[in-house]
């Protein structure tokens, strides 16, 4: 008569799924850089790869023993017993873990014994995988809450201050200026590093921007010292002490990931009947927030919405549902997701009082995950356009965060996933239907080419007999990647 | 876990086609051994509450179950995440979650949610009210323990297997594929930590494993025979999904006055939320 309280658990699954990558921060601060995210270029025939699910672990051959040789065995137990790929990627697992298992020995402390961990994970070449050290303290000796308010994105192969301000604080660094140095340190090195590891320009972008965030980070009311190009001063350097202020938004925690800044805002674009929509993580207790902002747009009297989801990276999977029901007049399925055992649907149930005007999804290199399931899966169901300055992160693989007994934190695929259509988010990412060209000179003078190319799109979509109709599938004709 | 089909290891002298033990008489003597049907049948209402971790992801929760005569609603409120609730009446079960909202439930659902609140334990004491046939399919050996898995089947042909201590008869765990709007998930209840309690045998301690998370749930309260809320057991109606007609809600229930005035008050709600920060659109 008690089986109820689990029960309903079984059928919520998708609660439990993390489906987020970069901006997702594990308990402990900062938050990890994401795992490098490379399509595999050449799969072998999967009948000609071992499956590791049977796999007798207590056959294999014991690891030298050092202090992180349990973690270690743990994570890589998981990965064989969790991933949604018996065969791991046709990778010899077993060989592995003997491989990296003795790299401990050579560890010094616990960062470099982490990086091994993490190395190992890195062989599986996909997102969501990661590994913290308890307390996360190996990362960054500038973790905290706290960041400076600045937001930072590669634009023309540069680290361009696209936000000045964060919570209400102006961070003194204008709109356009070129990043260059955070505490003496160049960030050329961080982008040459990342480009040592990274297969595709795109991925560049995304772990650039999530490794300055990091790097931005600090405790409440310490200071980064910002050196950049001012676009003010004819792009003189400048040097700026900036105060880390906490990031403004709700807190939510969920299991392991704590204190979540969630913001959600909206707004009518002046002059416009047309809505702008924008939430910076995807949590089920942003869903009323989403909802209210939804009500009051249409109470407004929107005709058309455009959907934000530039530097989004994420979060609980199982929001895109309640979220798509707010545009969907009929049922339709968001996408598949693949585990090991079982296979599930984000299925839509049809809300017959939904919003029915054009939408406009909005992407940059910082939408990830449930972002770029959310996208791809309503433009599958032709229920919106895909409007940004170049494809989406790339990363969207339901994942677990989970606690180890040592009190790291483990984040792991496993699920795979694809569109109603077919399409694959993770590698590629969801290419927009209109690519609109950014530039560092639009951030200088304030603009926003992206935001105003999908009002403008919208806007003409409320001309007689104009129709926004999305493509059945990729590019529109005469779009292409930039 | 070695499947041993062994006829004569049966304690009950009745045995199917297949020589293995009848599973009528085994779910009879489960019943027997839980404290029998007559305590069963003089249970009139219960009330429990329920700890619900779900180990290493961290996600915690209590569940509060409130049961009468086969109507019942169970809520349970999990942080990050939000109120995760069910309830039955008349035999109309509903279910109210973040992600898919209040519906009714219907089919395999509907089946599933009647017997995992049945009045009576991993289903053996009122198996015929929610199941047309039971079989023994197996006689396994079990951590040295002989098991018989009795598998059920519903009216749309639902599978559950119920598996039983041959020595204590006392269920051990079952198996079966959850349904729900977003698929069918494999999953297995292991029953542990029995208690007496008014007369009944209860696993205080049940673990649900789905294989890619595991739930335990720990009995912290259990009332039997208690006043209960009638109007707790009713679908809400006050939400705009509850009457949005077509798949989600029974037709019955739909009528267009209440329909209107339903949505009026769900959009009057989601405006009054916590407003979401009205700000210049833009990331520049």
């Amino acid at each position: 008569m008690r089986t109820r309280g689990a029960l309903g658990l079984a059928s919520l699954t998708p609660l439990v799924l993390w489906v987020a990558c970069g901006g997702a921060p594990p308990a402990a601060e900062p938050a990890p850089a994401p795992a490098p995210v490379t399509p595999i270029a050449v799969v072998p025939p999967k009948a000609a790869c071992p499956s590791w699910a049977g796999l007798d672990v207590k056959s294999l051959p014991p690891l030298p023993v050092t202090s992180y040789t349990a973690t270690f065995e743990q994570v890589w137990r998981i990965v064989q017993e969790k991933h949604f790929d018996p065969t791991l990627g046709c990778q010899d697992w077993p060989a592995l873990r003997l491989e990296f298992g003795g790299r401990l020995v050579d560890a010094k402390d616990p960062a470099e014994a982490y990086a091994t961990m993490n190395a190992l994970l890195a062989t599986l070449k996909q997102s969501h995988f990661k590994v913290v050290a308890p307390g996360g303290a190996v990362e960054s000796e500038a973790s905290g809450p706290a960041r400076a308010p600045v937001h930072v994105r590669m634009i023309e192969g540069q680290l361009v201050v696209v936000d000045a301000a964060l919570g209400g604080v102006d961070s003194g660094v204008p709109c356009g200026a070129v990043l260059v140095a955070i505490d003496g340190k160049p960030v050329a090195e961080i982008v040459r590093k990342i480009e040592a590891t990274a297969l595709r320009p795109d991925e560049v972008a995304f772990q650039a921007m999530w490794a300055v965030e990091a790097a931005l980070r600090g405790a409440p009311g310490a200071t980064r010292s910002l050196r950049f190009l001012d676009p003010r001063k004819k792009d003189r350097e400048v040097t700026r002490e900036v105060t880390c202020v906490i990031p403004d938004g709700e807190m939510v925690t969920i299991g392991n990931l704590r204190d979540i800044p969630t913001t959600v805002t909206h707004t009518m674009i002046p002059g416009t009947k047309i809505g702008h929509l924008a939430f910076n993580y995807w949590m089920l207790p942003m869903v009323e927030r989403v909802r209210g902002a939804m009500a009051d747009l249409r109470a407004q009297g929107m005709t058309g919405l455009v959907l934000d989801l530039r530097g989004n990276p994420g979060g609980v999977g199982a929001m895109s549902i309640p979220v798509a029901r707010l545009l969907l007049t009929k049922p339709g399925s968001l996408g598949k997701l693949q585990f090991r055992d079982f296979a599930q649907e984000f299925n839509v149930a049809a809300d017959p009082a939904a919003f029915t005007g054009p939408v406009i999804v909005l992407v940059d290199e910082g939408t990830a995950s449930t972002s770029e399931i959310f996208a791809a899966g309503l433009r599958d169901l032709e229920r919106a356009r895909v409007f940004g300055s170049r494809p989406s992160a790339g990363a969207a693989l339901p994942s677990l965060v989970e606690a180890l007994e040592s009190g790291a934190l483990l984040q792991y695929v496993v699920g795979d996933y694809h569109s109603s259509r077919g399409a694959a988010a993770e590698g590629d990412g969801v290419r927009p239907d209109v690519l609109v060209p950014e530039t560092r000179a639009d951030f200088i003078a304030g603009r926003d080419p992206v935001l105003e190319a999908a009002v403008k799109a919208l806007a003409a979509s409320e001309q007689p007999d104009a129709v926004l109709q999305p493509p059945a599938s990729g590019p529109a004709p005469g779009e292409g990647r930039p | 876990m070695a499947k041993v089909a062994e006829k004569s290891a049966a304690a009950s002298p009745a045995v199917n086609e297949a020589g293995l033990p009848d599973a009528a008489q085994l779910l009879a003597a489960s019943v027997d051994a839980m404290g029998g049907a007559a305590k069963f049948d003089a249970l009139t209402s219960y009330y429990s509450e329920v700890q619900v971790t779900m180990g290493g992801l961290g996600l915690t929760g209590v569940a509060k179950t409130w049961w009468r005569g086969g109507d019942y609603y169970s809520e349970m409120e999990m942080p990050g995440v939000g109120m995760i609730r069910t309830g039955s009446l008349d035999g109309k079960p509903w279910s109210d979650d973040p992600i898919n909202g209040v519906r009714a439930l219907d089919g395999k659902e509907a089946e599933q949610a009647a017997w995992s609140m049945a009045m009576t334990l991993c289903l053996a004491p009122e198996w015929k009210r929610h199941f047309k046939a039971a079989e023994t399919t197996a006689v396994t050996q079990i951590e040295g323990k002989q098991i018989a898995e009795v598998t059920l089947t519903s009216a749309l042909g639902d599978r559950v297997v119920l598996r039983l201590d041959v020595a204590s008869k006392l269920p051990v765990s079952h198996s079966f594929t959850q349904a729900s709007p977003l698929g069918d998930t494999p999953a297995t209840i292991y029953f542990k930590d029995f208690r007496v309690v008014e007369g009944m045998n209860i696993p205080f301690q049940q673990v649900m494993d789905t294989t890619l998370t595991k739930a335990v749930t720990t009995m912290t309260r259990f009332e039997v025979n208690g006043p209960t809320d009638a109007a707790k057991f009713a679908m809400p109606g006050t939400g705009v999904d509850t009457v949005t007609p077509g798949k989600l809600v029974d037709g019955a229930k739909i009528d267009p006055e209440k329909a209107a005035a339903a949505q009026a008050a769900a959009a009057e709600k989601a405006a009054k939320a916590e407003p979401s920060t009205k700000r210049k659109p833009g990331k520049g």
